[in-house]
């Protein structure tokens, strides 16, 4: 028996595991790991975790409690619950004023998004064919094209455009070839939050070249400066766009793994074909559970309070040691420039930068150099309540300041 | 009952012949409603050959038929007498090693509706067929009679993937090459350019979704496409079997793009410019009929996304087959498709 000859070129053929490439996030826990063993009992300050610090509300957790409890909900859910299909309906007519939805043909639920996102490349790409997707970003969808044999084209998200795409860059022959474009707003690591025209401008661009929009809105109610929009509230939008649901961060059920796909009728029909034939479905008590708290809008206002306090407080603490720090539109995160240098050491990267904040300071970041070298800061800091973030976003501060950063 | 058959070169003749019968559980007793001339058919009835496959005189061709259900075997399940079918030519043993790796259509054994050597044609009153050859269609006869060809289109488009915004040249706009621009354009193909020598058929071609065409006897087509396309072309269908053609596809194709080799060839030999074909990687592909493409394509036909009705423009009664033989091997007419209604 040799395993090595039988793995598929996708992953690597005969050569998977055999290269010495670390990733990212390996590489940070790594450096993680090495800075507390060197300074043993120096608090670590971790702005690099991507999911929320506290549990799901407690009426959700009574809820599943309740629901596990029944004998009804002991069998393979499938494509999914009746009453949480119509809860999501309900849900993005009370928070995003999409109405119109028809819960039974036009929604599906996920086992979160990120299967959500494996599937839907299944679903419409063959090899060859084009998917955009915006960077810095999630790089699921991208990762399953490629697999697929599908070509990823990454359209960059710029400061100077607002982290949206500039649409006109995309090559109209690519344009063309196009079958699927990812993007996700409230954006993950920028922090951007779509607007109105943005969705327009989008959905007439799809429409033209025909592209279905898949848009990843696992951030959808973390938003700070206008209320929370779909982009199947938008003229065309549900002709043109699935839309991505989670309650991974707007109810801080990460862990339970349950989110939902709207929007195009046919291609939710698609995403349920394939889905049929991945998994058995979330759950039923979770889905029930959920229910609860998207029932319940005043549950995920107090966490998107929650995260708006403590970034506003980022914020400034990052402003004063010299980031180029602005309060994002959305999401938990903090995406600034990179600093260039901190005393006598020059940064190539924001790599570098991230490694040597952990390393050196035991500040915990994420770093991104797929378009310009930047840093995201996640407040989603460990602490033990809101008097003890005031305390960790000062300590960032001092420990910031003495790393001597200059951009 | 009437069949006609193929009696020497350029000859045939409506004869009386024995019907055939049920002999399995799983045969269905057909009785032809239409028959399309398909261009492989005028091969035989032209030089009785193509390549190896010799006829053996009295034969009939034909394979691209629709009709209605007789009567059927003991096991035959869900095919009441009356019911209008497409008929899926090509009947494989489901058995060789072909068959079992998911390519019926180049079984060890197969035995083809109007081949020499395997199965009389559909140019008869009856004919018995297999269940699994027989698919139930809400279409009319005629169309049925088109999905064969139209499945062949299907099969060479999906060869052809990735298609969506791909810039693509047929060449040969008979009822294969018409029939791979509709599924190339169902599937997203981007620039369709089309050739053809004859000027009716380049008509009927710009008419139903070609953006551009061209006759290679009277200008020059790489020039047109490649002033149109710098970049050149993702996919070339040769679709009439010409050498000229294969010529001009391996100058249209560009680096990495695919040549599909649709059209059957007048000679036994054809050749590439290796030179070009190799520098440009061009991935040449040969496109035997179709494989399991029929049902998609009634599927297709069905929802209106697939629409080839256009393509006929002659129609002729039974009796009248030879006149329908005569005018598509002469390309009298600006013929596209001739049907053969049996009803009429």
């Amino acid at each position: 028996m040799d395993i090595q000859k039988l793995f598929a070129e996708r992953i690597g053929g005969a050569t998977f595991g055999l290269t010495e490439q670390l990733y990212k996030f390996e590489k940070i826990k790594r450096a993680k790991a090495a800075a507390r063993q060197e300074h043993p009992g120096v608090e670590l300050l971790d702005f690099g975790v991507g999911e929320p610090d506290q549990m799901a509300p407690v009426q959700i957790r009574r809820a599943l409690k309740k629901a596990v409890d029944d004998p009804a909900n002991r069998g393979y859910a499938d494509n999914g619950l009746k009453e949480f299909k119509v809860a999501a309906a309900k849900y993005l007519q009370d928070f995003f004023g999409v109405t119109g939805i028809n819960p039974d043909t036009e929604i599906n639920h996920s086992i979160g998004s990120k299967p959500a996102l494996a599937i839907l490349p299944l679903c419409f790409v063959n090899p060859g064919d084009v998917a955009l997707v915006t960077v810095p970003g999630y790089p699921v969808l991208a990762t399953h094209t490629k697999y697929l044999g599908g070509q990823v084209v990454k359209v960059p998200l710029r400061l100077e455009n607002g982290y949206l795409p500039d649409l006109k860059s995309i090559d109209p022959e690519i344009a063309k070839r196009a079958k699927i474009f990812y993007v996700n707003y409230p954006n993950n690591p920028t922090g951007a939050a779509a607007t109105e025209r943005f969705f327009d401008e989008l959905i007439a661009f799809a429409l033209e070249n025909n592209i279905l929009i898949v848009q990843d809105a696992a951030y959808a109610t973390l938003v700070y400066r206008e209320k929370p929009i779909s982009i199947l509230g938008r003229p065309g939008g549900k002709e043109a766009a699935v839309e991505l649901h989670s309650m991974s961060k707007s109810y801080n059920m990460t862990g339970w793994r349950l989110g939902f796909v709207a929007g195009s009728e046919k291609a939710v029909k698609a995403y349920a074909e394939v889905k049929d034939n991945v998994d058995s479905g979330q759950f039923k008590a979770i889905q029930i559970a959920a229910c609860a708290g998207i029932a319940d809008k005043s549950m995920s206002d107090k966490i998107t309070r929650h995260y708006q306090g403590r970034l506003k407080k980022m914020v400034k603490c990052l402003r004063s040691v010299g980031f180029k720090a602005e309060m994002p539109g959305g999401t938990f995160y903090l995406y600034v420039p990179a600093p260039k240098g901190a005393g006598g050491v020059e940064f190539d990267s924001a790599e570098a930068a991230a490694d040597h904040l952990i390393r050196k300071h035991l500040v915990s970041t994420v770093p991104w150099d797929d378009v310009s070298p930047s840093l995201r800061f996640s407040a989603t800091f460990e602490s033990s309540g809101a008097k003890d973030d005031e305390r960790v976003v000062a300590e960032l501060q001092a420990r910031l300041t003495q790393a001597g950063l200059r951009f | 009952m009437k069949s006609f058959v193929l009696t020497g070169i350029k000859s045939m003749e409506l004869r009386e012949v024995p019907a055939p019968e049920i002999k399995s559980s799983d045969d269905v007793l057909l009785k032809i409603a239409a028959v399309g001339v398909c261009g492989s058919d005028i091969h035989y009835y032209n030089d009785g050959k193509i390549g190896s496959q010799v006829v053996k005189y009295p034969f009939a061709v034909g394979h691209e038929c629709a009709g209605i259900v007789e009567a059927v075997g003991s096991g035959v399940r869900g095919l009441a007498p009356g019911t209008l079918v497409a008929i899926e030519p090509a009947m494989s043993c489901r058995q060789c090693d072909q068959c079992r790796s998911g390519r019926p259509h180049t079984c060890r054994r197969l035995r083809f509706l109007g081949c020499p050597g395997q199965a009389e044609g559909c140019l008869s009153e009856y004919i018995v067929m297999p269940q699994e050859c027989c698919f139930p269609i809400k279409l009319t006869a005629e169309q049925g009679a088109l999905s064969e060809p139209l499945a062949i289109g299907l099969y060479a488009a999906r060869k052809a993937l990735p298609l969506k915004g791909a810039n693509i040249a047929i060449l040969g706009c008979g009822p294969i090459g018409l029939s791979v621009m509709l599924c190339a354009r169902v599937m997203g193909a981007g620039r369709i350019f089309v050739t053809d020598p004859i000027p009716e058929r380049l008509q009927v071609a710009a008419k139903n979704g070609a953006d551009r065409s061209g006759n290679p006897e009277t200008q020059d087509i790489v020039a047109d496409i490649a002033a149109q396309k710098p970049l050149l072309l993702d996919a070339v269908f040769e679709c009439c079997g010409k050498q000229s053609a294969v010529d001009q596809a391996i100058e249209l194709i560009k680096p990495g793009g695919k040549l599909l080799l649709v059209g059957i060839p007048e000679t036994d030999r054809v050749s590439m410019l290796i030179d070009k074909t190799r520098r440009k990687e061009i991935s040449v592909l040969n496109v035997r009929r179709q494989c399991e493409c029929l049902h998609s394509t009634l599927a297709l036909m069905s929802s209106g996304m697939l629409n080839a009705d256009f393509m006929i423009t002659h129609r002729f009664r039974f009796e009248q087959t030879r006149e329908a033989f005569e005018l598509v091997a002469g390309y009298a007419d600006g013929v596209v498709k001739a049907m053969i209604d049996f009803a009429v």
